[in-house]
């Protein structure tokens, strides 16, 4: 699991990005003291650091080029200033990646993984597990009771939506939203035949009940 | 200044002169006096009077014209009071110092304005960032208790960012200084960045986008291009028409050394008579009262940037088609 050091000073912020993180599959790492950010974060050896620019004793800019002094280790700068000049000057301060809030999750989350991706290399499989089914989003493949049926783009990224929060019922709009995140900017009639598509599949897995209709509300898994 | 003008300015001396003349021509042909004594006395004087007037002329002509010229020439009029010179006749010189002291009471008015204009855009500024980090609390938040009332507080909080962004937008090309970077921007990347950002809003009513190729580089400024978008595509969003399926279709064509963007929809339209007066600050319209409630600022928005930023900006529409919104990028 990967650890990730959240360097923020607004209390509710860090929490509920904690909270996000963490039904995201990672570890966080949180501290409330600002005096030695930088030492505390070598000390813990993340394997990412999400980093706020306005920070009480030293700004980001600082403890960023501190870390730099001593180790490799991402960091994403988080700041709610969308100033050119604050990019360029975290880029030269030694960051990885810049975003401004407020930020989409699944936007953050999606930078959060490519960074980790480019700096430790590309995992073997990132598997999501929900009642018996396993769904392997690199590889696009959904498996049960030792079958496996290959998903298009759009089906993978539905399944995914659902099995990322299971027994929470999740709106078309969000699922077309979802789905123009990735690629294509389809329209609601695609969402209903890629619903179709994939419930086929599934059933061809043997299991027929497994992606439920909420009727007016959305889909569920 | 005109020679003719200062003659019938000095209508009344001249008037006096002529009287003067007239008087002690009568009083010398009634005393006697031998006639060429007379016209020769009369030609003294009137010549006399004359090298006045002309030496009077030339000297405020010479002033005049000098304090024109500097002025057709300086950028910033309102410092003409500090480079005038000072004339060398007496009255000229009461107007100049009345002049210089007003010049300079009117410069400190706007120092002192211009002072209180950056300090209330950096604060609009701060501000608009300030409340960025609740706004994205709040968000957080909804994320991590998914339910149908945080899906609707999320609509909620969606149209607070765009107010947020639209204050931000008008603090930032309103104030003194260019507050833009041009750079080479993929068009594709700008419009499908645009579409994702309004996704939630366009989805929520069913809107479909089309793109054709859009394959160019242009250059602008990209967080500016992408409000101007983020705006059309709203509007696009709030004025569908209910008879036909709402859809955006977003095309570009390179023309010359001009990128043509165009985006449109086949929303309600704008009637006829309000057309021509959408980038005006503040119109709402027709459309603005009946259908949804409208600040009137995003167009004018739009037209404002692009003026800075040297794109054309047109639009077209009829109740029939829906809106069309054409930018004219340069190519990069």
């Amino acid at each position: 699991m990967e650890r990730i050091f959240i360097v923020e000073d607004e209390k509710k912020m860090r929490k509920e990005l904690s909270e996000v993180l963490v039904k995201n599959g990672y570890e966080c790492l949180l501290t409330e003291n600002f005096d030695h950010v930088a030492e505390e974060i070598l000390e813990q050896a993340p394997d990412l650091v999400l980093l706020d620019l306005n920070l009480p004793v030293h700004d980001g800019f600082y403890i960023c080029r501190e870390l730099r002094q001593h180790s490799e280790i991402p960091v994403i700068v988080v700041t709610s200033s969308d100033s050119d000049l604050d990019e360029l000057m975290s880029l030269n301060s030694g960051a990885d990646d810049f975003i401004t809030k407020p930020y989409n999750v699944h936007i953050l989350l999606a930078h959060i993984s490519s960074v980790l991706h480019r700096t430790y290399g590309r995992k073997e499989s990132i598997v999501l597990n929900h009642n018996g089914l396993s769904l392997d989003v690199l590889k696009s493949k959904a498996a049960y009771q030792g079958q496996e049926i290959d998903l298009t783009k759009n089906e993978l990224g539905i399944l995914k939506a659902l099995m990322e929060s299971p027994g929470v019922i999740i709106s078309r709009n969000d699922l077309i939203c979802r789905l123009w995140e990735m690629e294509e900017f389809v329209e609601d009639g695609t969402l209903t035949v890629n619903i179709n598509r994939l419930r086929k599949k599934l059933a061809d897995l043997g299991l027929d009940e497994y992606l439920r209709t909420k009727r007016g509300q959305g889909y569920v898994v | 200044m005109s020679i003719g003008e200062y003659v019938k300015d000095k209508g009344i001396p001249i008037f006096i002169a002529a009287i003067t003349c007239f008087l002690t021509l009568s009083f010398m042909i009634i005393m006697g006096v031998y006639l060429p004594w007379i016209v020769m006395a009369e030609i003294l004087y009137i010549a006399g009077l004359c090298l006045i007037g002309v030496y009077d002329c030339m000297r405020k002509k010479h002033y005049y014209d000098q304090l024109g010229e500097a002025r057709e020439e300086l950028e910033a009029r309102t410092y003409l009071a500090e480079i005038m010179e000072q004339p060398n006749f007496y009255d000229g010189k009461i107007l100049y110092d009345i002049i210089r002291e007003n010049g300079k009471y009117l410069n400190d008015v706007i120092a002192d304005q211009q002072l209180e204009l950056l300090e209330y855009k950096n604060y609009v500024e701060t501000w608009a960032h300030e409340i960025k980090t609740p706004i994205a609390v709040a968000k957080l938040m909804i994320e991590n208790n998914r339910d149908r009332v945080t899906a609707e507080i999320e609509e909620e909080i969606r149209r607070m960012e765009d107010y947020v962004e639209q204050m931000l937008y008008y603090a930032k090309c309103s104030s003194l200084e260019e507050d833009y970077n041009i750079q080479n921007v993929s068009l594709k990347k700008l419009i499908t960045g645009s579409l994702r950002k309004n996704a939630k809003m366009l989805i929520g009513k069913k809107v479909v986008p089309k793109l054709a190729n859009l394959n160019f580089q242009i250059l602008t400024d990209p967080k500016w291009a992408d409000f101007m978008i983020g705006q059309i595509l709203s509007n696009a969003a709030k004025y569908t028409s209910q008879k036909r399926p709402p859809q955006i279709r977003i095309s570009a064509v390179e023309e010359e050394d001009k990128i043509r963007l165009q985006i449109c929809d086949n929303g309600i339209g704008i009637p006829e008579g309000d057309v021509s007066r959408v980038f005006k600050k503040g119109f709402t319209g027709e459309n603005g009262r009946v259908y949804q409630k409208s600040t009137g600022m995003g167009l004018y928005l739009c037209k404002n940037m692009c003026e800075k930023m040297d794109v054309d900006l047109k639009l077209e529409s009829d109740r029939e088609s829906g809106t069309q919104v054409t930018f004219y990028f340069a190519k990069g």
